[in-house]
């Protein structure tokens, strides 16, 4: 078991990060890698242009959890697009809600989120989920996490576990998959590596 | 290496030629065999149905019937008998130590494939045919791969099989086929229709029950299909 | 007659299976359904690096956790109540439904939102609520649609499984005054909309547990459509009902069950949602329900123990040739099957199950694909073992008749002489129906067109071998076999 808390993607890690992104990918998610502040701007701005319908105003709500780098290049960059604006509102059944990750599990395609860092309400809401994983734990799977947790090792505490594998969805009419059944219609994971 | 010929009551019954199929194949492989004269059922029908007790007298014959016989291997071409054998009698004599029978019972596929028997045999054959996985022989016994690399080993053969998700029994299970014909029955016609969507002809299958079946199926549908026990098939493509 | 049990006691299966079958509907949405779910299970077993060695380490957890069940439920509960969880442990259904109906009363709700849970068809409890004056809105979309028909689930994991968007477009349009439409996106996005007034405004939230973690006092729900985290978030009050054979040892053996749940169940790597559920946030409040019924008795049961390992997955059911067309209502029992045909006898009595536990071919296929190993077949022929041997059961007539051919069948096969007599009067009766039905004819096999016999051989090989061979067989065998 590895646990690299704090610590970044970096060395040797692309093939870590690839095998994460093959994997969420076949969880229904999609996992960005973000190499420095630009990369953020560009992919927050790229999904605020998905986001947006009908000329709507591209809604955001920021956790009050997120690291304090990655919060401030996140605002900055939603400051810069056009007719964004951000809420304070947790119940807002609409939006991009931009929430921290506690936890990477490399081969589960999965992350967990802390809910003591992170209001159940705001994994629920909205039509997207953003996970930010900025010095996030690296497990290789949903059993190393565990055992880390009861050995004490993580700093999440059991109780607090969400693992989020996907945007919700369901496939009970017919097995055809519809995201976005009561939670988010789509999840991405922006990795921070700088 | 001596081998005693067990012949199963479908094979003995309803379809003779493909125990001497398993002849002509021990013949061209030089296997020195026997038949025991005095074999009965396996006794496996009660025992599925649930009266064990039922099963004991043929237990007990084979038993006795083989501990005269020295034999090396016991061959029994049909997954559930063997299991029937191999599993199942320890279960009726539980004070009885039996592994002197057991470990002689080998099912027909793993006795050719893993002597090597098959090599012998250069077969040829042309087109395409259906492998059955028979329940018994997959589920109990294990036997998968045998079968298929012997019949892979057939020059010219094409070898197609259901995957695990399109795959399924033929719907016999013995008594189960006359306490719910009609489930039994569509459980059949579902493995006939796939056979026939891929426009197959040839089928080959590790038991004889599940022959039975599926002709008994194909013959009221009026399907022209044409279906092997693996050792006719195997003897078929020898000549 | 004292002596036989009448028919109608009894779960007839032919007769569901006529009904199942004549409904080409349901048999192509069953085919469709359970062969896209056995696909990726194997697709996603066969990504995974782990999905192999946790079966092995989730059979041994479960083995050592069904071992010392009692010791583990009463640990469980102590660590619960540590974490500021009420429990309460129930043996009898009409208890924990009464305790139910209690506590939501007791706070004024006359309705709950409900996730899915297999535990709360088992004790019937939406009809014990309903009789109470209180509703409970499923909330998951399949259990959404079942009881929006007045159904009850199908499949374990897949409720609804034997609906077509056909069925559920007209179903939506009728009972909910929604646009038709047959698109599963659209129908879904009205059933949020629909259901999500239902979370805001619910004071008691009820759901299922996967697995209940004996030494923190934690729960694990899994889920994909997030209607279970709403259901214990959302409202002031979360009650979850569960058995007491999802508790296991401990935070080490949790993700091995997780890891096979997700695959076996869905074919996903993990289900989008995995809570940890443990101590209420604060002013909210969190009510434990566990039912012992026939598990303590299951645990003790040195043969029929391995049906507990059961982690509900239905991929059993989705391999099944019987489910496939029968469907989980043809059972007639909350759990379909081949687990289902397991449990019932324990829940619902051998004499219901007399055809219940004889419709398997016992092909093999559930036990292979069952994640915890799970000897279905075994358990379903001890079944059969059990009912023929326990002489307390009052039996059908059919039961009667295939005990006595069971009977015939050893008393003339197992014997030299008649089973060589039989012969020639077998093949004059085969003539005989020929010339009577223009075919083979055997009762009960071919009684309708679809299948024929093949028929008996002119001779049996041991004849025909034995004569062509006699005089080489003397030589050559002769000494052998003594005659
Ligand atoms: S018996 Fe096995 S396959 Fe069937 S539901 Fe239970 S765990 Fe899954």
């Amino acid at each position: 078991m590895e646990i690299n808390k704090g610590e970044k993607l970096k060395n040797g890690s692309e093939k870590l990060f690839d095998k994460f992104r093959e994997r969420l990918a076949l969880n229904g998610a999609t996992a960005l890698i973000c190499a420095n502040r630009s990369d953020i701007a560009a992919h927050i701005a790229d999904i605020a242009a998905r986001e947006k319908k009908d000329g709507g105003r591209p809604v955001f709500h920021l956790s009050a959890h997120l690291a304090s780098s990655s919060a401030s290049s996140i605002e900055t960059a939603i400051g810069s697009i056009e007719g964004a604006y951000i809420t304070k509102s947790i119940l807002d059944d609409n939006g991009i809600y931009i929430v921290p990750a506690s936890a990477l599990l490399i081969e589960d395609g999965a992350l967990a989120v802390d809910s003591a860092l992170c209001a159940h309400e705001e994994t629920l809401f909205g039509d997207i989920c953003v996970l930010i994983a900025d010095g996030a734990e690296i497990y290789n799977n949903i059993i190393d996490f565990f055992a880390a947790i009861s050995a004490g090792k993580s700093s999440i505490k059991a109780h607090n576990i969400t693992i989020i594998a996907g945007p919700s969805k369901t496939a009970d009419i017919e097995k055809q998959i519809v995201t976005g059944m009561h939670g988010p219609k789509k999840l991405y994971c922006m990795v921070i590596n700088y | 290496m001596k081998v005693s010929l067990f012949v199963p009551c479908i094979m003995n019954h309803l379809m003779p030629e493909s125990a001497y199929s398993i002849l002509n194949i021990f013949k061209k492989c030089n296997i020195d065999f026997s038949i025991e004269k005095d074999q009965l059922c396996c006794g496996q029908p009660g025992y599925n149905m649930g009266y064990c007790e039922h099963s004991i007298p043929f237990a007990r014959k084979f038993i006795d019937l083989y501990s005269k016989n020295e034999c090396d291997y016991i061959v029994v071409p049909s997954g559930s008998c063997a299991a029937m054998i191999k599993h199942n009698y320890p279960k009726l004599f539980p004070g009885e130590n039996l592994e002197w029978l057991t470990a002689k019972v080998v099912e027909f596929n793993s006795f050719m494939h893993d002597n090597k028997f098959y090599l012998k045999l250069d077969m040829k054959y042309k087109g395409a045919i259906f492998y059955h996985k028979s329940c018994h022989l997959l589920n109990e016994m294990n036997i998968d791969r045998e079968p298929k690399e012997m019949l892979g080993s057939i020059k010219g053969l094409r070898l197609i099989e259901a995957l695990t998700h399109q795959n399924t029994c033929c719907g016999f299970g013995g008594a189960f086929s006359a306490s719910f014909g009609e489930l039994s029955t569509e459980v059949g016609i579902a493995k006939l229709e796939f056979i026939m969507e891929n426009k197959l002809k040839d089928i080959v299958a590790g038991d004889s029950g599940c022959i039975m079946h599926l002709k008994s199926v194909a013959m009221a549908r009026g399907y022209k299909l044409n279906f092997y026990y693996i050792a006719d098939f195997l003897d078929l493509c020898s000549n | 007659m004292a002596l036989f049990l009448k028919d109608k006691n009894i779960i007839n299966i032919n007769k569901n299976a006529k009904k199942a079958l004549a409904d080409k509907t349901l048999q192509a949405n069953l085919k469709k359904a359970t062969a896209e779910a056995v696909f990726k299970r194997n697709q996603a077993a066969a990504v995974s690096e782990t999905f192999e060695s946790s079966r092995d380490i989730a059979i041994a957890a479960r083995e050592a956790s069904i071992s010392m069940l009692r010791k583990l439920s009463d640990e469980f509960v102590e660590n619960c109540v540590k974490n500021n969880i009420k429990c309460f442990v129930f043996d009898d259904y009409e208890s924990a439904n009464a305790k139910i109906t209690d506590l939501i009363k007791e706070r004024g709700a006359d309705f709950i939102v409900k996730s899915k849970s297999m535990l709360t068809e088992e004790i019937e409890l939406n009809r014990h609520l309903k009789l109470n004056g209180i509703e409970a809105i499923e909330t998951d979309l399949g259990e959404f649609i079942v009881s929006l028909a007045g159904e009850k689930p199908s499949h374990l994991t897949a409720p609804a499984l034997h609906k077509s968007r056909r069925e559920v477009a007209r179903l939506f349009s009728e009972k909910l005054d929604m646009p038709y439409s047959e698109d599963p996106a659209q129908l879904s996005y009205f059933a949020r909309r629909y259901l999500r007034d239902k979370f805001m405004s619910a004071r008691v939230g009820l759901t299922g547990a996967n697995f209940a973690v004996s030494d923190s006092g934690l729960i694990a729900v899994i889920e994909n459509e997030a209607n279970a985290r709403l259901a214990i978030n959302l409202p002031q009050t979360h009650i979850a009902v569960f058995g007491v054979e999802k508790i296991i040892r401990n935070l080490n053996d949790l993700p091995h069950f997780l890891n096979l749940l997700s695959k076996s169940a869905t074919g996903q790597l993990l289900n989008a949602y995995t809570s940890i559920i443990g101590p209420p946030a604060e002013g909210k409040e969190r009510f434990f329900i566990i039912v012992t019924k026939r598990r303590f008795e299951i645990a003790a049961d040195p043969v029929f123990k391995e049906a507990l390992r059961c982690i509900r997955c239905g991929a059993c059911q989705n391999i099944c040739p019987v489910f496939q067309r029968l469907s989980g209502h043809g059972y007639e029992f909350c759990y379909g099957g081949p687990i289902g045909t397991v449990l019932a006898p324990f829940f619902i009595g051998y004499q219901k199950c007399a055809e219940l536990i004889d419709a398997s071919t016992l092909c093999g296929f559930c036990k292979s694909i069952c994640p915890m190993k799970i000897n279905l077949p075994a358990l379903i022929l001890q079944h059969r073992f059990h009912y023929g041997a326990d002489k307390k059961i009052k039996k059908p007539l059919f039961k009667h008749l295939k005990k006595l051919f069971s009977y015939l069948h050893s008393l003339i096969m197992s014997n030299n002489v008649l089973s060589r007599v039989i012969q020639p009067f077998a093949r004059l009766y085969f003539k005989i129906t020929a010339a009577v039905f223009g075919r083979n004819y055997i009762p009960r096999w071919s009684v309708f067109s679809k299948r024929d016999f093949i028929g008996m051989a002119p001779k049996t090989f041991m004849e025909s071998y034995f004569t062509k061979n006699k005089k080489k067989s003397r030589e050559k065998e002769g000494d052998k076999n003594g005659n």
